[in-house]
């Protein structure tokens, strides 16, 4: 099938979708109070913005969300490309981790609001956590199946230590490293709504939450639909930047 | 740290280690190298907990933050005895949350293979649902809860109704991809063999396909414990959220690790279980894997 017929097809079914959406609305399937129709809702995502509400809040967002998965996300990569190229490191390291493994990252919200109280802390804490066990695996067994035979091509080419590591295992390792980041970042943005939900003076969670204590559901609604487009946007722009520019010798 | 005994060689130094008397003591040496990389791990996470202990008890660290391992021992047995928020002991949150995550899954994702497999088999379809899919994928679950709450009450049939979202659409994805790469020469070869319509799609299509389902299939679990324990943070009575949400609310440190100790175990659980279904119903799968 050719790619623009591929287009043609998915805009298609988008403009169903959301035709659909306002046909139920029409007819009044649901409560409109509870499902505001498609119109409504983009009408308010535009007053929003055009108001000038939804950008900072947006920012709010945006900036626990990176500050959380850049401290888990590179703790993330430093332990588990240890544990990827020492036995001993890895031996150390995994029991303690695969026993917090198990808990959902959102768990330690209890926690982490009593060890950091309500602000950004626990919440950057939360997403670190979110991100961290994605970029571990997968940097652990990037490095760790890494062909013995490039390390020792390049050492007899005279690569040593951070060379060696930045020329020949980071490249060798890219391909499941790409894998598990982008794990990461979808963890740490859904551990970021819902730890906004639970308590947050600012962000998008805190907007469904002024929706929900004042009944209005379009802002809910509206919310929903930025969030799933922001994370949508950005793995777009993962993908394209990561395998685009970087890991161009992967197969899509 | 090869076994001489064991081993034909014609090494001669090697041949020589076999003669060579061992003392009582290098036995000792050996068995504790070969047994090392094994028991660091424990040893670290005994010496965690010691040096915890000691710190937290002693007044090092804030016994309030971070209460000692014996402290929560005790909280876990008057989670069993007594209960915590007082009469709802650990049973009755264990049983709530697990048969939470049991209906929500059993609906989503058996939904999703009746649905995965009708979409999968039309090229068109498949590909039209794929922004769809990619879309409600994106969509935060636990923002639905509000809305969810509204339209279906703030019962059992809310949570899950969320569960079951969540976990649809990460299984209707991988089972949609499984239909789509069953390899045609399977089909074709079954219908040589004179197999149609039902008996088709239960001895040839859905063997071909299992395997490559259940990576989604195993994704889901996971991701419908992580969203039932958010919705008992965010409102519930029972459930193993709910126990760690009044517990922080009542700035009970303790209770709230216990809580997460049963957390961890039930997750534990959960990951497990799926691995062990998935080697009893489609022993076949690592070699298809192979294969691809």
């Amino acid at each position: 099938m050719t790619r623009t017929r591929k287009t043609t097809v998915q805009v298609i079914a988008v403009f169903v979708l959301v035709g659909l959406w306002q046909a139920e609305a029409w007819f009044g399937l649901v409560d409109r109070m509870v499902l505001p129709s498609a119109l409504t809702v983009f009408e308010r995502i535009i007053q929003e913005t055009t108001r000038g509400d939804l950008l900072p809040q947006i920012w709010a967002s945006m900036q626990r969300a990176y500050a959380g998965f850049a401290i888990g996300g590179s703790a993330g990569l430093l332990l588990g490309m240890a544990a990827g190229w020492n036995r001993t490191v890895a031996s150390a390291i995994r029991t303690p981790l695969e026993l917090i493994r198990p808990i959902p990252p959102l768990a330690w919200i209890t926690l982490a609001i009593i060890w950091f109280g309500i602000d950004d802390g626990s919440k950057v804490f939360v997403i670190a956590m979110a991100a961290f066990f994605p970029v571990f695996t997968s940097a652990e067994r990037g490095v760790r199946t890494i062909d013995p035979v490039l390390i020792r091509a390049a050492t007899t080419l005279g690569r040593t230590r951070w060379r060696l590591v930045y020329e020949v295992v980071l490249p060798a390792a890219a391909p499941e490293l790409a894998t598990g980041i982008k794990v990461a970042w979808s963890w740490s943005f859904a551990a970021l709504v819902a730890s906004e939900l639970l308590a947050a003076q600012s962000g998008l969670g805190f907007l469904i939450n002024q929706g929900r204590i004042n009944g209005d559901f379009s802002l809910i609604v509206a919310s929903v639909l930025v969030i799933a487009m922001l994370a949508l946007l950005s793995d777009q722009l993962f993908r394209a930047i990561a395998l685009g520019r970087y890991l161009r010798w992967i197969a899509p | 740290m090869r076994e001489p005994f064991t081993e034909s060689t014609s090494d001669p130094r090697q041949l020589v280690a076999v003669d060579r008397p061992r003392s009582s003591e290098r036995v000792l040496v050996s068995f504790v190298r070969r047994h090392q990389a094994a028991a660091l791990g424990p040893v670290i996470v005994a010496a965690i907990g010691i040096g915890w202990q000691y710190a937290s008890s002693t007044g090092l660290i804030s016994p309030f933050l971070f209460p000692a391992p014996t402290v929560v021992a005790r909280s876990i047995g008057t989670l069993f005895t007594r209960g915590f928020p007082l009469g709802v002991t650990i049973n009755e949150h264990l049983v709530a949350t697990v048969l939470r995550v049991v209906r929500g899954y059993l609906v989503g994702s058996s939904a999703a293979i009746v649905v995965g497999v009708l979409i999968g088999r039309s090229g068109v379809l498949s590909l039209a649902v794929e922004p769809i899919v990619t879309l409600a994928r994106s969509v935060a679950v636990i923002s639905l809860l509000p809305l969810s709450v509204a339209l279906l009450g703030a019962g059992e049939l809310s949570r899950t109704a969320l569960i079951a979202y969540a976990v649809f659409w990460v299984a209707v994805t991988s089972t949609i991809a499984a239909v789509r790469e069953i390899d045609p020469l399977m089909i074709r070869a079954g219908r040589a063999q004179g197999a149609r319509g039902v008996a088709l799609f239960r001895h040839v299509a859905l063997p071909a396909a299992l395997p490559r389902i259940f990576p989604g299939l195993k994704t889901a679990v996971g991701l419908s414990f992580t969203v039932i324990v958010a919705v008992e943070l965010l409102g519930a009575q029972v459930g193993l959220g709910a126990l760690i949400a009044e517990a922080q609310r009542l700035f009970r440190t303790d209770m709230v690790v216990a809580g997460m100790v049963f957390i961890g175990l039930v997750g534990f659980v959960l990951a497990r279980a799926l691995d062990l279904i998935e080697a009893r119903l489609v022993p076949w799968a690592d070699n298809l894997r192979q294969g691809q």
